[in-house]
């Protein structure tokens, strides 16, 4: 009889020696290798001898195969033996279950298990035997209403017929894995699977639903937890889940009587495992990938022989939930209307296309419940203790509840017990995103498995030094359980930050200036560019501010219930879900059961508001272009001068925009061409001497501007993640290079005398204000002024505004330039700003001793004026 | 050299084999009971002093089949398979260089059980 080598090398069966098996000792005897004197078992199940009972009066028994079998009571391994006292016989059947199940599949056939072996006596079957001849296709089967399979049995040569009754049919039940993988390309270094069972119809509250009657177990090759039920109950008790950390080799049910599945004594009245065909494959190469961790949706994007042959970056693709899951048994289409959260992976994303994740995490209990967990959140598994909220499915249930989002930035989360471990929140959600994210790269692009997994993450500049050391903390985390979960190699790094990112994907739109306008759920970043020497751009204005798509979707709320714009019993949370699946948002602006009709005419106010106080700063920026002298280009005799002809083209980027194409029924143009008239109002409209003399500097320029999309990007929420794959230049240092800029945006008096201009740049790094520049087929073209201008730009003085006094008292008052008249003014949302006041002066000059601005004021209102008080605007 | 008088483990008293290191009787800790060690330019193995009485047996080392001088010899047990780790060399001339090799465990106590008195070393991969 043939028992396995002790690691070391030494074999039992060649050392002459007997033991006296006693029956407390079990099924398991413990011994030493006499070569290295560690640990070694002799497992009796393997010899084909059973243990029944337990302590002294532990019965051992062997196969029993014909009635002439000689007694004995002695087992040999080769040259060494085992005595027994008393050495009993049992027949085969005897170590099966009762009865077995039998499930009815989609297409009508009745499956059964393979194995009708008990758990407890799975060691006495050759597993690796059987495997072999499942393989070869020798199965169990139903003929004539029973069940017969060929077991081979460990201590008996010859293979052994067993035969059981099918009392139980089941329908309508799903038993699947997580993830599955093509044929021929299982990957051996892959350590997290999923088991679930899960009703799949009404059919499956035989098994689940209000009186469970069963039990889920799997086993892998260690063996690790074998016998302990997977038992985590989700969807309302429509489903049953485990997580494994290596491949299951054989998953089984045991079918108790109804009403008692989650009780361990319960007998199992039938029952049986199904085999799981072993990994085969190993990843081998590399992919690349860009992380666009947004507030509301994150977007992957991959790159590598995994993808393709030509080196494209590509989304995640949707895949087939017969591919994305390893049915052992298939009673139907998984349902759509779940009655609790499902945290079982999604095959498909959310969008249009179908390719982008939910900024959330989804938790089997409240999320009041789920924060007394926090002490152990590095312990959270995906699929267990948290999941991704699944696309296309219909919650039965008050999803907000079990959902947490806005975690990407900490002030979002103020208030909430999950700020406290914030990076661990972050780090499970990065983690599940980007093993979802391969998994379906490699099931949608059957190319293969890449081995090496390099991804760049990206962040918006706005973000504070604590919010990015957060992110950093949590890539770090993802990282390393990353290349515990899948056995692959991961590599976490910070890329390009959001603006960079993003317009790294930009053609060639012949402009002299590029503005990329990226607005996501959670922030606006605004990035301009100009081309101020012939192929070597630099950034003028790069910012960023907490005014995004989520404060569009808050002011629909309104302040109040009577405020809001919504329908009915719509929350928030049912809204967002609503726009992130959406194809187009007309289909949700025009869903009676999402909006109130009676008050379209707020939320288009609203809508109008909401883009109106962004695209205002937006056009002050441009103008400042020009007044803040920012625009001119270095000539051919090396002087700055603005250019003669200058094409500005603009880039409306990320989701955030999709309402503004509501309002003016035109989804293409963005709002490029209100913001362009807005600027060149502004810039002929600033009375000073110094505005004129930058007017004559433009006299006869030929201004134009462009809205340009995206080269070879498949939408504007995907542009940040190609960009990651193509910007190889790292993000700014924080603590070294220039950071934030943006400009004032609106006039401030200083110490109640000292005007300065709303055109001014901040710069929270600059120790006084910025120094102005040095020389180290559009549409609407404008010819600025009459004539071409003789003079040359570098005669206008530089900007008159100087440094801050020391502590100095800023005055907001209401100054040119106005808003347009349609945008409720700021002294009319807040009277005298006595709301507002404290944060201008916090925003603007956080230490109170600033020789300049650490951020402009309109983008301070922005943040904390604008967009609360967009909650009360009427219709 | 061998007893009549059955070797045994002082601890347990169970039965000792020739080529065996530890009691395999024992579920952990086990008694160390033989050793193996370099003498005269053979391998010798023997008892300790965790037995009662004592025995030893003697094995010359080959390297592709001829008779080496075996000069150190250390025991591996972490080894995968455990060894004894050889410096070998040339019988007939001491002063040259030693070579590394090993003899699996395994393979030494089958040797001595089998009553062999020569056992074949591996060299190093």
């Amino acid at each position: 009889m043939a028992v396995d080598k002790h690691p070391c090398g030494f074999d039992l069966s060649r050392l002459p020696g007997e033991w006296k098996v006693q029956p407390k000792q079990g099924s398991v005897i413990p011994l030493s290798c006499p070569l290295c004197g560690e640990h070694l078992e002799v497992r009796l199940q393997a010899l084909g001898v059973l243990a029944r009972g337990s302590g002294d009066k532990t019965e051992f028994l062997r196969w029993k195969l014909s009635a002439t079998q000689a007694a004995g009571t002695t087992v040999a391994i080769g040259q060494f033996k085992l005595r027994f006292g008393v050495l009993g016989t049992i027949e085969p059947r005897e170590i099966c279950y009762p009865t077995m199940p039998a499930f009815v599949s989609d297409n009508g056939e009745q499956v059964v298990p393979s194995l009708p072996v008990r758990r407890e006596f799975f060691d006495c079957v050759d597993l690796p035997k059987l495997a072999r001849m499942w393989q070869e296709g020798q199965r169990a089967d139903i003929i004539g209403g029973e069940y017969k399979v060929q077991l081979p049995l460990n201590g008996h040569d010859e293979l052994v017929e067993i035969r059981r009754a099918v009392k139980h049919v089941f329908r309508d039940v799903n038993l699947r894995i997580w993830p599955n993988w093509p044929a021929g390309r299982r990957l051996s270094e892959w350590k997290f699977y999923l088991v679930g069972l899960a009703a799949s119809g009404p059919g499956g509250d035989a098994l689940l639903g209000a009186s469970p009657r069963v039990r889920m177990f799997a086993r892998g090759a260690s063996s690790k937890d074998w016998g302990k039920p997977l038992q985590c109950a989700q969807r309302g008790g429509e489903s049953l889940v485990g997580a494994m950390d290596e491949r299951p080799s054989w998953v089984g049910l045991e079918i108790t009587d109804p009403g008692r599945g989650s009780d361990e004594a319960a007998d199992a009245v039938a029952g049986g495992f199904f085999f799981v065909p072993p990994a085969t494959d190993t990843a081998a190469g590399e992919v690349r990938v860009g992380l666009d961790f947004g507030t509301s949706n994150t977007c992957v994007a991959l790159k590598g022989e995994m993808i393709s042959d030509d080196q494209r970056p590509a989304l995640v693709p949707k895949i087939d939930e017969r591919e994305w899951n390893l049915y052992l048994l298939h009673g139907g289409p998984e349902v759509k209307t779940h009655k609790g959260p499902d945290l079982w992976p999604s095959p498909t994303g959310f969008g249009a296309k179908s390719d982008l994740f939910a900024s959330e995490l989804l938790f089997s209990r409240p999320k009041v419940d789920q924060h007394r967990f926090l002490d152990s959140i590095e312990a959270w598994r995906y699929g267990i203790d948290f999941g991704l909220p699944s696309a296309g499915a219909e919650p039965a249930f008050s999803e907000s509840e079990f959902t947490l989002g806005d975690f990407k930035w900490q002030e979002l989360l103020t208030g909430s017990s999950f700020v406290r471990r914030l990076e661990w929140v972050q780090a499970h959600y990065l983690t599940a995103v980007l093993m979802n994210a391969y998994v379906r790269a490699m099931l949608g692009y059957r190319r293969g498995a890449a081995r090496t997994v390099s991804v760049q993450w990206s962040h918006p500049i706005s973000f504070n030094k604590q919010d990015l050391r957060t992110l950093q903390e949590a890539a770090n985390a993802a990282q390393d359980m990353l290349a515990r979960l899948t056995g692959l190699d991961w590599t976490l790094a910070i890329g390009a930050d959001e603006s960079v990112a993003a317009a790294a994907n930009a053609g060639d739109p012949g402009a002299k200036v590029a503005v990329y306008l990226d607005m996501g759920g959670g922030s606006t970043d605004v990035a301009i560019k100009l081309e101020r020497r012939p192929g070597k751009w630099e950034d003028v204005y790069l910012t960023s501010v907490r005014y995004a798509g989520m404060s569009l979707l808050a002011a629909y709320q309104g302040q109040h219930k009577g405020e809001s714009c919504m329908a009915g019993k719509t929350t928030l949370d049912v809204l967002r879900r609503r726009v992130r699946e959406a194809p187009h948002v007309n289909t949700v602006l025009s869903d009676p059961t999402l909006f109130n009709k009676n008050q379209e005419a707020v939320t288009r106010n609203r809508t109008f508001h909401f883009y109106g106080y962004l695209t205002e700063y937006v056009a002050r920026m441009l103008a400042a272009g020009f007044l803040d002298q920012q625009f001119k280009i270095v000539d051919a005799a090396q002087n700055l001068e603005f250019p003669r002809e200058l094409k500005i083209a603009m880039f409306f980027l990320g989701n955030g925009w999709r309402f503004h194409g509501w309002l003016t029924g035109n989804d293409q143009a963005g709002p490029g061409k209100d913001i362009w008239k807005r600027m060149m109002e502004l810039l002929t409209a600033e009375k000073s001497d110094y505005a004129d003399r930058i007017r004559a500097a433009l006299k006869g320029a030929r201004l134009s501007h462009t809205v340009e999309r995206l080269a070879d990007v498949p939408h504007e929420k995907a542009a940040v993640a190609f960009g990651l794959l193509k910007e190889a230049r790292k993000t700014r240092n924080p603590d070294s290079e220039a950071g934030t800029s943006g400009i004032l945006g609106w006039e401030t008096r200083v110490d109640g005398t000292t005007p300065i201009p709303w055109f001014a740049m901040y710069n929270p790094k600059a120790g006084g204000p910025p120094a102005p520049a040095t020389s180290s087929g559009p549409s609407d073209v404008v010819v600025f002024g009459e004539e071409p201008s003789a003079s040359g730009a570098g005669e206008i003085e530089t900007p008159w505004y100087r440094e801050l006094p020391a502590s100095p008292s800023l005055d907001w008052h209401d100054t040119a330039p106005k808003l347009p008249l349609n945008l409720e003014p700021p002294f009319e949302l807040d009277p005298n700003l006595n709301m507002t006041r404290g944060a201008l002066k916090r925003g603007c000059m956080p230490t109170g001793s600033q020789r300049w601005f650490a951020k402009g004021p309109y983008e301070v209102m922005l943040e904390e004026l604008f967009r609360p008080k967009l909650k009360t605007i009427g219709g | 050299m061998s007893d009549r008088k059955p070797i045994t483990c002082n601890a347990c008293s169970g039965e000792v084999v020739p080529g065996i290191l530890y009691c395999w009787r024992h579920p952990a800790s086990p008694p160390k009971l033989g050793e193996i060690v370099e003498d005269h330019g053979q391998l010798l193995w023997r008892t300790t002093a965790a037995c009662s009485g004592k025995q030893e047996r003697a094995l010359a080392v080959l390297l592709d089949g001829i008779e080496v001088q075996v000069r150190t010899a250390d025991e591996v047990h972490h080894a995968r398979p455990a060894r004894v780790s050889l410096e070998v060399g040339n019988p007939a001339n001491t002063g040259t260089a030693a070579t590394p090799v090993y003899v699996p465990l395994a393979s030494l106590l089958d040797a001595l059980l089998a009553g062999d008195e020569q056992v074949e070393a591996m060299r190093l991969a």
